[in-house]
């Protein structure tokens, strides 16, 4: 299954927050596109994600943008 | 064999918080840590925000520390708890608005109830006797332990030796002989641990980390609960606060107004909520007006924004204001106010 969560306008820590409470319903092969406008998500959600073991498979900018894209392992 | 035993460490981000885990750590002792989020803490974002800080690292640092001592890091939003904290601290406010002790107490007892939800053992804390005015001295960190309802299972690894033994040292799931006396407010004892343990890099420790301990920041906190006529504030409140000049003509409203090119941008986004202006004429920030406003009003708050921009000394500065959460606006044309006329009393 594919989530999509919209964390633009939300600052450091709330984007790795919400992730945070979304990844307990992932199951094993789940992926999550997360839309953020924070430029502390190119660090926190890799740090968040090396911590507690997901995967990050892409991160994309763009001027307004950063789009993550995470596997549940 | 003996079960590990598991403890879950108040993660702060700064040196102290890092050592007591590590601490644990060595004792062969499984750490998880926490990290409350009461919207008040000066970390990353606000690097994030301001442009000229674009080359600080944006980490946040209780993150960082949680990769470094290989923990995992649970970071928790508290914002809707904390606010009976911040608006009735049952004692009371330090210096400004920064209520300390009862932060502290809240902080472990949510500690205390993640213990209990995840059967962990016992509760850890980078406390330092004498360290702190309010919540780190001798006679309070009793305080602390007993509110909190976390009582002998919570441990000060730093400062353990000046403090009675708790469960866990008595119980043998740690060594006392293996703590530390730390106490006061100089900071050798922790870098000498430091390097002792091989950690080079560590955030700005112990102290600065929270909003509520700045005076220009509190005065703004207390400016906004005065305008309100009650002690509220929602978390886009508290973001606002930390952004902008704060300029309040009238006691019915204010005007935010952007400083430089990444706060301009931060405040885009509040849009939706405020009535927002827009120089066309010149070059300058973007300004919100919080607060019920006449169209004298307007005139007023456009007239203090025009200050700030590059027209502040022509005779007049043409604004685009757009009422809230609306993309139509309309044009509006005014005299900029000179330096001697804004008020120093509006300045909040």
């Amino acid at each position: 299954m594919k989530y999509t969560l919209d964390l633009t306008y939300l600052l450091c820590p709330m984007p790795v927050i919400r992730f945070g409470q979304l990844a307990p319903q992932m199951k094993s092969g789940d992926t999550a596109h997360l839309i953020c406008s924070d430029p502390g998500v190119e660090y926190d959600v890799p740090a968040w994600c090396r911590v507690h073991g997901y995967t990050i498979k892409s991160i994309h900018k763009s001027d307004e943008q950063i789009l993550i894209d995470i596997e549940k392992p | 064999m003996n079960p590990i035993r598991k403890a879950v460490a108040l993660i702060s981000g700064g040196l102290d918080s890092m050592l007591a885990a590590r601490m644990m750590l060595e004792q062969g002792i499984h750490v998880e840590g926490l990290n409350f989020f009461t919207g008040f803490c000066v970390e990353g974002h606000t690097h994030a925000i301001r442009k000229h800080q674009q080359t600080k690292p944006k980490r946040n640092n209780a993150l960082w520390v949680a990769e470094t001592l290989g923990i995992k890091l649970h970071i928790i939003d508290v914002v809707e708890e904390y606010k009976d904290v911040v608006i009735n601290p049952k004692h009371g406010y330090g210096q400004h608005l920064n209520p300390c002790l009862d932060c502290k107490i809240f902080m472990v007892k949510k500690a205390h109830e993640w213990r209990q939800e995840h059967d962990f053992d016992f509760i850890i804390t980078g406390e330092v006797i004498g360290q702190r005015p309010m919540s780190q001295r001798k006679r309070t960190m009793p305080i602390v332990a007993n509110q909190s309802g976390a009582k002998e299972r919570l441990l000060r690894p730093l400062s353990a030796l000046n403090l009675p033994e708790t469960l866990p040292e008595q119980e043998g799931w740690v060594d006392r002989n293996k703590l530390l006396a730390i106490t006061g407010r100089s900071r050798k004892e922790q870098f000498s641990l430091a390097e002792q343990l091989g950690i080079t890099e560590y955030s700005q420790p112990a102290g600065g980390c929270c909003f509520l301990t700045n005076e220009h920041y509190s005065r703004k906190l207390a400016d906004l609960w005065q305008a309100q006529g009650k002690r509220e504030y929602d978390l886009d409140d508290v973001m606002l606060l930390k952004i902008g000049r704060h300029i309040r003509p009238k006691s019915h409203f204010k005007v935010i107004i952007g400083r430089e090119e990444g706060e301009n941008r931060y405040l885009e986004g509040y849009r939706r909520r405020f009535i927002s202006l827009e120089p066309t004429s010149h070059d300058g920030p973007i300004a919100l007006i919080d607060g019920n406003t006449t169209p004298e009003d307007i005139q007023e708050a456009a007239r203090i924004a025009a200050r700030y921009s590059q027209g502040r000394l022509d005779k007049k500065v043409i604004f685009s204001v757009r009422p809230a959460a609306s993309k139509e606006g309309f044009e509006l044309s005014v005299k900029p106010f000179l330096a001697e006329e804004i008020q120093a009393e509006w300045m909040v």
